[in-house]
């Protein structure tokens, strides 16, 4: 009995686990604002915002990040335009989501601070809106982004 | 003992049980019928008939309303209210509109006093007095950036936003007032008033007509409707701007999750108020598509009906001796079952269709009126037959439930 109790109770963990497990990705962005947000009284830079894009993914994608003292430093060497590598983990969140997390852009580190309310970002896959075959507007969907997850999964959030 | 049960008719719970479920079924479905009665329709989109009609009600309306003959007081407001600063304000600005509007009309000519004493404009492409001939149209593009939506009421197919507008463009623009077509606007702050470039923080209310064929698996879509009833589109013509069109950082809806984002540029016609009444308007309409979570609608809806056919379903293993177990577990689950629509009910507003919510109740009435269908039989036959039917009321009623309950969920 209390093996199969035992084996029931590790059956559930590793179905929790494995339909919550963490994963990690490698993207590539483009580097679109870097701005310094705030500095100390030498002129150091405490917190900077870098706004980048996903190059490699269908439909808009901008994210901005904000880091701490060591981040602001690291990114000083990062030009506008510029390529750079992103590495983040898609992972879930409490809310009943999944999210993702930039954890490093080329060899900068930047730890994300979960009460870090600066940065945001707005995925959204975005196309002409036609009546009549005549483009009257726009649509931008921010749910049921299938060809968006199918190349980008990090942007997955159900 | 138990042969002389077997005759005995529908028991005090029974017959208590029916009583009041009856009495709750009266009074919710009257409930339901008077708040048919009493839906209201809405202003919005549709409002040129009802502006139509609000002028002819009261054609000595003040000078507020023959300023702008297109846009009555919106839904909710009250013209016996006493005015405070702000309106005072509004009231300053539609005066100073009225003298742009007079401007138009004063080159607008009476061709023909027979024909309804309408001036018109002989030059341009439209006849209206409202038109401007003569001067060169602008292409404005509109930029929204939607910061917050609260109180989003479905019931009343209302929600208040913040938002900003930004309109530009290469040419200076005529002067711009945009109005809510569907709703009204509290608070209007103009940050940024350039020839090429305007900028306005708005909040407001405005109202929708609810989509509930899918509920509880339904998508909404709030909109926001601007027009600047003073320039025709022979002046302005307002563009999409996609690039500025954004939603707040953590922009989020309570309840809800954003699926969409639509802009687009109604060329909106009036149905004729008056003789050559020809002039297009451009009408920006933004869309938030907001869904409602799928996990939580199957919790709170889908489950409580199918936890109500399951108990209903597992009375059918009582046999004849057990009546009273086995109608316990069918009955007080109809009273169940109505209660629950009620309350379903109470969160929405009278339609004249059915939703998803509805056909899955409708399920859970058929599986439970089959399932106390066939305890009421036992008391129709023969004595002999009991035994049979007991069998194949198991044999036929849970297959049945599972395929009305399945048509109810997927249809």
């Amino acid at each position: 009995m209390k093996t199969f109790k035992a084996f029931v109770l590790v059956s559930c963990l590793f179905a929790i686990t494995g339909c919550h497990r963490s994963k990690d990705y490698e993207a590539t962005v483009e580097i679109t604002r870097k701005d310094v947000v705030r500095k100390d009284e030498s002129g150091q830079a405490l917190t900077s915002d870098l706004e980048f894009s996903y190059t490699e993914c269908p439909g808009t994608q901008i994210e901005v990040i904000r880091g701490g003292k060591e981040f602001s430093e690291c990114i000083k060497s990062l030009k506008l335009g510029e390529k750079a590598k992103v590495k983040l983990t898609h992972s879930w969140d409490p809310e009943g989501h999944w999210d993702y997390d930039v954890h490093q852009v080329n060899d900068c580190k930047r730890p994300p601070d979960p009460a870090d309310e600066a940065s945001f970002k707005t995925i959204r896959d975005c196309s002409d809106w036609n009546v009549n075959g005549t483009r009257v507007g726009f649509q931008c969907k921010y749910a049921d982004k299938k060809d968006l997850v199918k190349k980008c999964p990090w942007f997955r959030n159900h | 003992m138990a042969k002389s049960n077997r005759r005995a008719g529908p028991t005090k719970i029974q017959l208590l049980s029916l009583v009041v479920l009856v009495l709750v079924a009266v009074f919710a479905f009257a409930n339901k019928v008077s708040a048919q009665g009493g839906a209201t329709t809405r202003g919005g989109g549709g409002g040129a008939a009802a502006k139509a009609g609000a002028a002819k009600a009261n054609p000595l309306a003040p000078a507020e309303a023959k300023a702008d003959p297109k846009h009555p007081q919106p839904p909710g407001e009250h013209a016996g209210e006493p005015h405070d600063g702000a309106e005072k304000k509004e009231e300053k600005k539609e005066g100073g509109e009225e003298e742009e509007t007079a401007d138009q009309l004063k080159s607008a000519v009476l061709e023909d006093p027979a024909k309804g004493g309408v001036p018109i404009h002989k030059e341009g492409a439209y006849r209206s007095p409202f038109a401007s001939p003569g001067k060169k149209q602008v292409q404005a593009k509109v930029g929204l950036m939607l910061e917050t939506v609260e109180e989003f009421d479905i019931k009343k197919g209302s929600f208040s936003a913040h938002f900003f507008v930004s309109l530009t463009s290469d040419k200076p623009m005529p002067k711009v007032d945009l109005k809510a077509t569907n709703g009204k606007v509290d608070e209007k702050e103009l940050l940024a008033d350039l020839p090429t470039f305007k900028m306005w923080k708005m909040a407001g209310t405005f109202f929708i007509k609810p989509d509930l064929h899918s509920y509880p698996f339904d998508t909404q879509e709030l909109t926001i409707e601007l027009e600047d009833d003073s320039n025709g589109q022979d002046i302005l013509r307002l563009r999409t701007d996609v690039d500025h069109t954004f939603l707040d950082a953590g922009f989020d809806v309570p309840g809800w999750e954003t699926a969409f984002v639509r802009g687009r540029i109604l060329t909106h016609y009036y149905p004729d108020r008056f003789e050559n009444d020809d002039l297009y308007y451009s009408r920006y309409k933004f869309t938030l598509g907001v869904r409602r979570f799928a996990t939580s609608a199957m919790f709170t809806v889908f489950m409580p009906a199918l936890v109500i056919v399951l108990i209903s379903l597992s009375g059918l293993w009582f046999p004849r001796d057990e009546l009273e177990v086995r109608s316990n577990a069918t009955t007080p689950m109809l009273a169940a079952a109505v209660l629950f629509h009620f309350a379903l009910m109470q969160e929405l507003p009278a339609t004249a269709y059915l939703s998803r919510a509805d056909k899955l109740m409708m399920g859970v009435y058929a599986c439970l009126f089959l399932h106390m269908l066939s305890s009421w039989i036992w008391f129709t036959v023969d004595e002999k037959h009991i035994e049979t039917l007991f069998k194949w009321a198991k044999y036929v009623c849970a297959p049945l439930t599972f395929i009305i309950m399945a048509c109810g969920i997927l249809l």
